[in-house]
């Protein structure tokens, strides 16, 4: 059973700590309004990943090996691309809002509700039809054993936990603090997966190298061990990683940490030298 | 509201549009169902029982097409099951794969395979190398075969089994281990029926399933272990029992 729930919560975590950063950053800039398209984009992401797990499970519908790579591999980048856009609009607003330019954060959100759809559609959906084929297989085996759909159950109720108390910590940090560690922390997500999307790719032969191991830590860090899990589930570590994944996570972390951490450009348009109340 | 239902609809539009773009497939093929067809065998199924320490299929020999690994996780790991072709001397290319098979759970994993050979892997805890089984796939391991090409099912003997819905005539009771027979079985009961082959440890060998009245269907099995096989007439809810003995 805990293996099971092992799975479970790996699959759940990063979607629950993604989805929590965009629910708490709206909350915090007093948008709590705009929870809405938030919670469609899960809703969808959740509802296709269930609907068409059930229909791979339970009729004699597959999803070729490389239908399958190609549609995870892909869905991270494109996961990259949505989570790197999510970690520089809320660095923009951010600065509107300190500068309480409060037209043109609303002017922000509103640009913004499609690509909060997309966004949390997206980052649940990436590791939804995986996770669901896993959940329905722990269902069919209740004939059996309760002990897998349990497992598994409890796994992703954990996931959403975490998410939820990562949340309510997240309300309690100043703003500043808040899109800091945030930011950090989606770049590092957002790296992980890239380096997870790129191993997908690998594996399906799309791109060289799957056997070019960078280094391979499975013996210290076995990939079936809760903090195995748990790098796994956040970072997307990988035990036994390869030299092009490794090169892809750098590519990606340095320079868009560089650019994250650079200094505000100072606003051109800025009417009047209003200093900053706070 | 009205902008926000639209989004949701596009979405799954789009994801519906991306599945079925990339190859969503029946993996039960043409011919099952018609129950005079022997594409039945082809469209194979390798029961894959999965454990912390063993890696065991039910036959390592099949027929070229499509090929569904049932694998049921045994053990206490979470594992994986991975086809991997050869790539120079070594089996390194992988052919398919499906990851987080939960223990106590069953995953299927469905892949055409042309002829030549292979290696099965289990993965229990998910790393390293695996567990590996070879497995050869198609008539007298012709590796050089195309993928569309036809292998001709080649048998040992033909068995013609009949029932009439309260017995299975025709049964041979006895036969050799590494024998592969043909079964052919005649429906003349009233309703569909379906013919199914099981190990002597409860695996199905083989089926053809929803023999129509008055029709026939065959299945080819390789009888690879000794022991007690039975012979299966299925039709709702009684089945009817024909005992071999594979010595």
């Amino acid at each position: 059973m805990f293996a099971n729930y092992l799975i479970g919560l790996r699959e759940g975590l990063e979607a629950a700590l993604v989805v929590s950063i965009l629910v708490a950053y709206l909350v915090k800039s007093g948008h709590a309004d705009r929870l809405a398209p938030v919670w469609t984009g899960v809703a969808a992401a959740v509802a296709l990943s269930l609907g068409f797990g059930a229909l791979l499970t339970f009729t004699s519908n597959h999803l070729s090996f490389e239908a399958q790579e190609a549609f995870g591999g892909t869905l991270s980048i494109v996961a990259v691309g949505f989570v790197t856009w999510m970690i520089f609009w809320m660095r923009r607003t951010a600065r509107h809002l300190s500068r309480e330019l409060r037209g043109r954060l609303d002017a922000a959100l509103a640009m913004g509700t499609t690509a909060l759809v997309v966004t949390s559609f997206i980052a649940v959906g990436r590791e939804g039809l995986e996770t669901s084929l896993f959940l329905w297989s722990a269902v069919q085996a209740t004939g059996q054993s309760t002990q897998p759909v349990l497992g598994a159950s409890l796994g992703l109720l954990t996931a959403v936990a975490l998410g939820y108390l990562f949340y309510k910590g997240a309300l309690r940090i100043n703003l500043a603090k808040f899109f800091t560690w945030t930011g950090a922390a989606l770049i590092l997500v957002a790296a992980g997966v890239l380096g997870y999307g790129v191993h997908d790719l690998q594996e399906a032969g799309l791109l060289p190298g799957l056997h070019a191991l960078a280094f391979d830590v499975s013996g210290t860090i076995p990939p079936d061990s809760w903090y195995g899990t748990l790098l796994r589930g956040t970072l997307n570590f990988t035990p036994a990683t390869t030299w092009l994944q490794a090169l892809a996570w750098l590519g990606y972390l340095l320079p868009v940490t560089l650019l994250f951490l650079r200094p505000a450009a100072k606003a051109p348009a800025a009417p009047a030298p209003v200093t900053a109340t706070s | 509201m009205a902008a926000r239902g639209s989004i949701v609809l596009l979405g799954a539009t789009a994801g519906a549009a991306l599945l079925a773009g990339c190859g969503v497939t029946d993996s039960t093929g043409t011919g099952t169902g018609t129950g005079t067809s022997t594409s039945a065998a082809a469209a194979g199924r390798v029961a894959v029982s999965a454990s912390d320490r063993a890696c065991q299929l039910d036959r390592t020999t099949l027929e070229a097409g499509s090929t569904t690994f049932a694998v049921r996780n045994t053990g206490s790991k979470v594992t994986e099951l991975y086809v991997y072709g050869k790539q120079g001397d070594a089996f390194t290319k992988i052919v398919s794969e499906v990851e987080n098979i939960g223990p106590g759970t069953s995953r299927d994993l469905t892949v055409s395979l042309p002829a030549g050979t292979y290696e099965v892997a289990c993965k229990p805890g998910q790393t390293g190398n695996g567990i590996r089984a070879t497995i050869t796939v198609g008539g007298g391991g012709s590796a050089s075969a195309s993928p569309t090409t036809q292998v001709t099912p080649r048998y040992d003997r033909e068995v013609e089994l009949a029932t009439d819905g309260s017995r299975i005539s025709g049964g041979p009771g006895r036969a050799k281990v590494g024998e592969v027979i043909e079964f052919k079985l005649s429906n003349r009961a009233t309703g569909p029926r379906t013919l199914e082959l099981k190990d002597p440890a409860g695996g199905v060998a083989g089926e053809v399933a929803d023999i129509k009245p008055g029709g026939t269907g065959e299945v080819l099995v390789k009888l690879s272990k000794p022991g007690e096989w039975q012979i299966i007439v299925e039709a709702g809810k009684k089945d009817l029992i024909s005992a071999l003995t594979v010595s």
